[in-house]
């Protein structure tokens, strides 16, 4: 780390894509620690990683037509939480199934639709496994109108959201539509997921999506400090891994997985009894 | 007579498992009332048609002139087994507070009147000295006692509590049904039991429900009756009624 650190320090300040690279840091974490958390106390991580590859579909498609891969994202990743959201409404004995059934086809459909674009296919790997160090001024935009997307509805339905995270049945009694707040969530996650998607592409965002989440749950009392910690350790998680990764050119995304597995691991063994 | 909630002829199946034929029971203002039967003999399956979370298929029920799914807001429900993530960081306050949320409320913070009935019903339910500690740290007794505190917190007109001291000691059950004696006094509620030596202690009247149903007065209730009800399979408890 002595040795990592001036020589990151050094590129920080003479390299732009480094710093866009840790405003993109920053800015995807805000939206990974809200979505994640109601991902890890909803149990909802398959369904979240189904959402995620599904997006592939969208992202070829605007491959083909020649748009930008991340606005044709955004579409399909909605879609993909609204069908997802609607089988796991109706077809709940078959879940399992379906959900890997839309997974699967998502990315089907992807690969068919990059493979008949013109040209060199090389940003395949970037959408499957991201590219922090490519992401451009325009995506930091994206990234940062999500961001204010997801805090404001988060805000306005925080408590409509918690009931329904916590007893669903019980929220229904009490008036709420469970099943439209259910697929608003599950939008809201998905966009979260097309946040994530530059910095470590959709193969590896469930793994940001849920480790710190997951971490922050074993360190707080109430969901709404679980949020901040889990914005808070996804910011440690890739800020670190974009410093490890960077001296021994590391991909970053991986980097950043392992950093957030290895925060994870820590947190079960040392620190299960503190809740602040 | 009005009457709270009003089930007419309702018969419900799961498929081919017939649950409930021709249910009728009709339950009067600040009625308190068991429900005991067999287990699989219908009685949660009464409770959620009763709730709106059910539709049956055949016969009505109404809940304060309303359909059921209407009227559900204005009743408080204990669960028998409440389906949540125990590692959900959540503390006491905030699952009692969560009571009084409904369709309309917005934005992270309660208005002061649910703060003052969420304060209210944690002390009656003994629950202040442990407001701030998460559920995780909970025993099944205080556990208990949250759910009905969550309950209680909509300042309901009904209460329904699905065998709600299935997890608890005899002590525990005893002060649970002495503070709903007190709330009876301007609520009505429905018990759902299996141990009708205990309930028949504090309710009104009895529903025997198996399948079909039949009420009786408490002093009514003898050894036949509950051969009946549960098909003779077990030895009659002794139990003294105390009507209120």
């Amino acid at each position: 780390m002595n040795m990592v650190m001036p020589e990151f320090i050094t590129a920080l300040i003479e390299y732009r894509f480094l710093q866009n690279a840790l405003l993109a840091c920053v800015l995807a974490s805000i939206g990974c620690g809200i979505a994640g958390s109601y991902v890890v106390v909803k149990r909802i991580g398959f369904l979240s990683g189904g959402i995620a590859h599904t997006v592939l579909a969208g992202m070829g498609i605007a491959y083909f037509m020649n748009i930008d891969p991340m606005i044709g994202a955004v579409p399909a990743a909605l879609i993909a939480a609204i069908l997802i959201g609607v089988v796991k409404l109706n077809w709940k004995q078959d879940e399992d199934i379906l959900i890997a059934a839309v997974w699967s086809a998502g990315m089907a459909i992807g690969i068919v639709f990059i493979s008949r674009s013109p040209g060199y296919n090389v940003d395949l790997m970037s959408y499957l496994f991201g590219n922090i160090l490519l992401v451009s001024r325009q995506g930091l935009l994206q990234m940062l109108l999500l961001d204010v997307l997801l805090v404001c509805v988060v805000y306005v339905y925080y408590r409509q959201f918690l009931i329904m995270a916590f007893d669903e049945e019980f929220a229904q009694i009490r008036g709420i539509r469970v099943d439209l707040v259910y697929i608003l969530l599950l939008c809201l996650i998905a966009l979260s997921i097309v946040l994530m998607i530059q910095m470590v592409g959709l193969v590896l965002v469930m793994a940001l999506l849920i480790l710190p989440a997951a971490s922050a749950a074993q360190l707080t009392r109430s969901f709404s400090s679980m949020i901040l910690a889990a914005v808070l350790i996804c910011l440690i998680a890739t800020i670190s891994g974009l410093v490890i990764s960077y001296s021994p050119d590391l991909p970053s995304g991986a980097t950043m997985v392992l950093t957030a597995g290895l925060i994870y691991v820590f947190v079960l063994i040392f620190a299960r009894r503190v809740r602040y | 007579m009005n009457y709270v909630i009003d089930i007419e002829n309702v018969s419900f199946d799961y498929g081919a498992v017939p649950v409930l034929e021709n249910v009728s029971l009709k339950i009067g203002e600040e009625e308190f009332i068991g429900l005991i039967g067999p287990n699989a003999g219908g009685k949660t399956t009464l409770v959620r048609l009763v709730l709106g979370l059910l539709q049956p298929h055949s016969g009505r029920i109404t809940v304060l002139g309303e359909a059921p799914e209407q009227a559900r807001t204005r009743i408080g429900y204990v669960p028998q087994y409440p389906i949540f993530n125990r590692a959900f960081p959540i503390t006491v306050k905030e699952t009692v507070l969560m009571g009084s949320i409904d369709a309309d409320d917005h934005f992270g913070s309660y208005s002061a009147r649910q703060r003052q009935a969420g304060d209210q019903v944690m002390d009656v339910m003994g629950l202040h000295g442990i407001a701030n500690q998460p559920l995780l740290n909970l025993s099944g007794g205080q556990l208990q006692r949250v759910w009905i505190a969550r309950a209680l917190c909509s300042q309901p007109e009904i209460l329904v509590l699905d065998e709600p001291t299935a997890s608890i000691d005899v002590r525990a059950e005893e002060d649970i049904f002495a503070l709903l004696k007190e709330y009876n006094a301007h609520m009505t509620i429905l018990v759902v039991s299996h141990d009708i030596a205990f309930i028949s202690s504090y309710v009104h009247r009895v529903a025997c429900l198996n399948q079909t149903l039949i009420c009786h007065d408490v002093e009514a209730i003898d050894g036949k009756t509950v051969e009946e009800l549960y098909g003779g399979h077990v030895s009659m408890i002794h139990h003294e009624h105390g009507h209120a």
